[in-house]
């Protein structure tokens, strides 16, 4: 099973995200982590996250770019939070794939995708400003609503946790 | 506790007063938290009344006079259990530049997820349209 998961700032994807793994119930669990601890406010971010999930029996492994070499357990399940961070990363670190980042990101998905059997990927729904902003800013929101389209096209549901609700925009359905 | 939620100007508070009568409304936009200066006093304020317009003003004002708010959704949950509320979506767009939006940005969306959670009903509000997302008797 292939599921994004999107949603606005503060909305509980990641809590939500968290569930769904956990559901599986299948305990090879892999958590890809993609923030880059840069200042005060991003490592509270990820000291927040990592007490979030620190009884899910999760591996942490951190990816900041270059997804497409990480390798999980066989058959496990992976959940990898989040795609805007590894979008930023990919554009603007120095080690990072600049102008093919929709293509590296995506190899990185298919790999990912070739080795576990359930991956999770956490997004994020930043589209909505009433402003238009400078090139850079554009061109990342161009690159990460790329990917958020290609990685919904393969996956098997895409849900917006809206405060915590699940909306489905995609809905997997057994077949009878 | 319901919860009517979406972006700016797509008619929540119209179709909050439509569909919710006989509430006594109070608009967060419209009073002045000047006075408050603890997450006591506002709550106080809130609680005279059986429906909240902008409920995401009153966010902004204690991110912005830094009174703490961390226990401000339970408080709610205690004492106005029976209240509408309406808050504006803001967590959709690029993460702000400026600490404080950022700061405002998530405690509407941290509070209100555990709003969510409590309440009966939530309805997403898009163009005047009200789509019932959460639903429980």
């Amino acid at each position: 099973m292939f599921v994004v998961v999107t949603g606005g700032s503060g909305s509980g994807k990641s809590a939500y995200a968290e569930g769904r793994v956990v559901n599986f119930q299948n305990k090879e669990r892999t958590y890809i982590a993609t923030m880059f601890p840069f200042d005060a406010e991003s490592h509270k971010r990820i000291a927040r996250h990592r007490e979030m999930r620190k009884d899910k029996g999760f591996e942490t492994v951190e990816c900041y770019t270059n997804l497409k070499d990480v390798r999980v357990p066989d058959g496990g399940t992976v959940l990898l939070e989040c795609m805007s961070n590894l979008t930023a990363n990919e554009m603007f670190q120095d080690q990072g794939a600049k102008e093919n980042t929709v293509e590296e990101i995506m190899k990185g998905i298919l790999s990912l995708r070739q080795q576990c059997e359930h991956l999770i990927v956490v997004t994020n729904e930043i589209f909505s400003d009433a402003f238009s902003y400078e090139k850079e800013t554009k061109t990342y929101l161009k690159y990460l609503g790329e990917i958020n389209a290609k990685i919904s096209e393969m996956a098997d549901e895409v849900v917006e946790v809206v405060y915590g609700i699940p909306v489905y925009h995609k809905k997997y359905l057994e077949k009878i | 506790m319901i919860l009517v939620i979406g972006g700016a100007f797509q008619g929540k508070t119209e179709y909050a007063q439509k569909t919710y009568q006989k509430r006594e409304w109070m608009d967060c936009e419209q009073v002045d938290w000047y006075d408050c200066d603890s997450v006591q006093k506002i709550i106080e304020i809130i609680c005279g009344f059986s429906g909240i317009l902008h409920f995401e003003k009153v966010i902004r004002y204690m991110v912005e006079a830094k009174i703490d708010y961390s226990a401000f959704a339970e408080m709610i949950i205690e004492k106005c259990s029976d209240t509408i509320f309406t808050i504006q979506e803001v967590g959709y767009g690029v993460v702000p530049i400026d600490a404080k939006d950022r700061e405002y940005r998530e405690a509407v969306g941290r509070i209100a997820t555990k709003l969510a959670a409590y309440s009966n009903q939530v309805v997403r509000v898009v163009c005047g349209i009200g789509t019932v997302i959460k639903n429980e008797k």
